[in-house]
């Protein structure tokens, strides 16, 4: 999994290139949220579109990003979703809990 | 009197002391009859009423005899037993020759009970009910939990369901991701007894206890020497994986789609949602030790739906 992290005005974007199906790419995923935590910025948007395959330890580690943005008061959010990702987050209900950046 | 079914009879062939022991041992726990036969390159007589033949997969010859023996007579079910791990293709032949399961890695009791258990029909338990009719094809791979926490097996399984044509480019994701949920499953919380509330433990670094604990069990052999056995079994109309780990089980939820999902934030307990969405049937067995998932495929898959990868 590789990762691209970039400040756009007052938003962090990290966009996610890979599966997010391992111990490691959540590793991956934790460290760039660093980068971008460690800035400043207090709302951060997933770009999930060059993910295949997402599975409860990327979901977990999405979910865990999304729970220090919401204790600082700040927020998560996705860019808009397809394919076998969307289906995803829809059956786990995600979908209603990270808005989307359009 | 309800006149009483015959107990199976299950008969080794060849001599393989090991193999043969190992046999008796299941055996003896469920009451049913086990012999051993050498393998004498003619059909033995021995075989005559037989459920079950068991061979070593080393011997070329044995195997030829032993699937030779398989379409004569009152044609008795057929399983190879094989310490090394042979290539699922490699496995897929032998099906297609006849055999009727394969059991193969670090085969011990509890796998080959297991793998009987799946395979026999059982009229004192009651057999499992996905597969109703005799004889579907059994893959079954014990692995130690080192390996498996290194390897994704599940995926051969799907890449071969792909090339026989049984499975949608849609589904197939779906599928390795339901298959590979059930492995890191039984490896997390069963043979390293991890608890997913460790995930909610989170350092000023933003690292989870769930993930430190995880990578200082994998290097403890207390946990990694743990074994899985994964099964893979199918017939016409379906297919079924089933994981079955040595730890200490769990309480599978009563109603397992959780509708809270979206409010309750845990960093864990999704893998069970994943598996329901993309599988037919999901139980457990054991004590929550083994997850059997199990999907249907039309019998005749259509060629317009792009099921041939076209």
């Amino acid at each position: 999994m590789d990762y691209q992290t970039e400040i756009v005005g007052n938003k962090g974007y990290i966009k996610i290139e890979g599966d997010l199906d391992s111990e490691q790419s959540g590793e991956a995923l934790r460290k760039a949220f660093n980068q971008v935590y460690d800035q400043g910025k207090r709302t951060i948007v997933l770009d999930l579109t060059g993910v295949q395959i997402i599975n409860s330890y990327g979901i977990g580690k999405i979910l865990m990003c999304y729970k220090r943005l919401k204790a600082d008061n700040g927020a998560l959010m996705v860019k808009p979703l397809q394919g076998f990702v969307k289906e995803t987050f829809e059956l786990l209900m995600l979908d209603k809990l990270l808005p989307q950046d359009n | 009197m309800k006149p009483q079914a015959p107990l199976p009879r299950i008969v080794v062939v060849g001599t393989n002391p090991i193999l043969e022991e190992l046999c008796r041992d299941v055996c003896a726990t469920h009451g049913w009859q086990a012999d051993s036969v050498p393998s004498t390159g003619t059909l033995h007589l021995g075989y005559a009423g037989c459920e079950l033949l068991i061979s070593d997969l080393a011997i070329p010859a044995q195997v030829e005899h032993v699937l030779a023996a398989r379409s004569h007579g009152n044609s008795p079910e057929v399983l190879f037993v094989s310490s090394s791990s042979p290539a699922v293709h490699s496995q897929e032949d032998l099906l297609r020759r006849g055999a009727n399961g394969i059991l193969s890695g670090l085969v011990d009791s509890r796998a080959l009970d297991a793998v009987l258990e799946a395979m026999l029909p059982r009229t004192d338990t009651g057999r499992n009910g996905l597969f109703p009719h005799s004889g579907p094809a059994l893959i079954t791979t014990v692995y130690d939990t080192k390996t498996l926490s290194e390897v994704k097996p599940t995926l051969c399984l799907v890449d071969e369901l792909e090339a026989q044509g049984r499975l949608c480019g849609a589904d197939r994701k779906k599928l390795e991701l339901a298959f590979q949920e059930a492995v890191t499953n039984a490896v997390d919380h069963g043979s390293l007894e991890l608890d997913s509330r460790c995930r909610e433990q989170i350092d000023a670094q933003g690292r989870d206890h769930f993930s430190q604990l995880k990578a200082q069990r994998l290097s403890e052999t207390y946990y990694t020497s743990r074994k899985v056995v994964i099964s893979f079994q199918y017939s016409v109309d379906r297919y079924a994986v089933r994981v079955r780990d040595e730890g200490p089980g769990f309480s599978p939820p009563l109603a397992m789609t959780n509708p809270q999902l979206a409010s309750e934030l845990k960093c864990s307990g999704r893998g069970i949602t994943i598996m329901e969405g993309s599988v037919d049937e999901l139980s457990f067995a054991h004590g929550g030790r083994e997850v059997c998932m199990c999907k249907h495929v039309p019998i005749l898959p259509k060629r317009d739906k792009g099921c041939h990868g076209t």
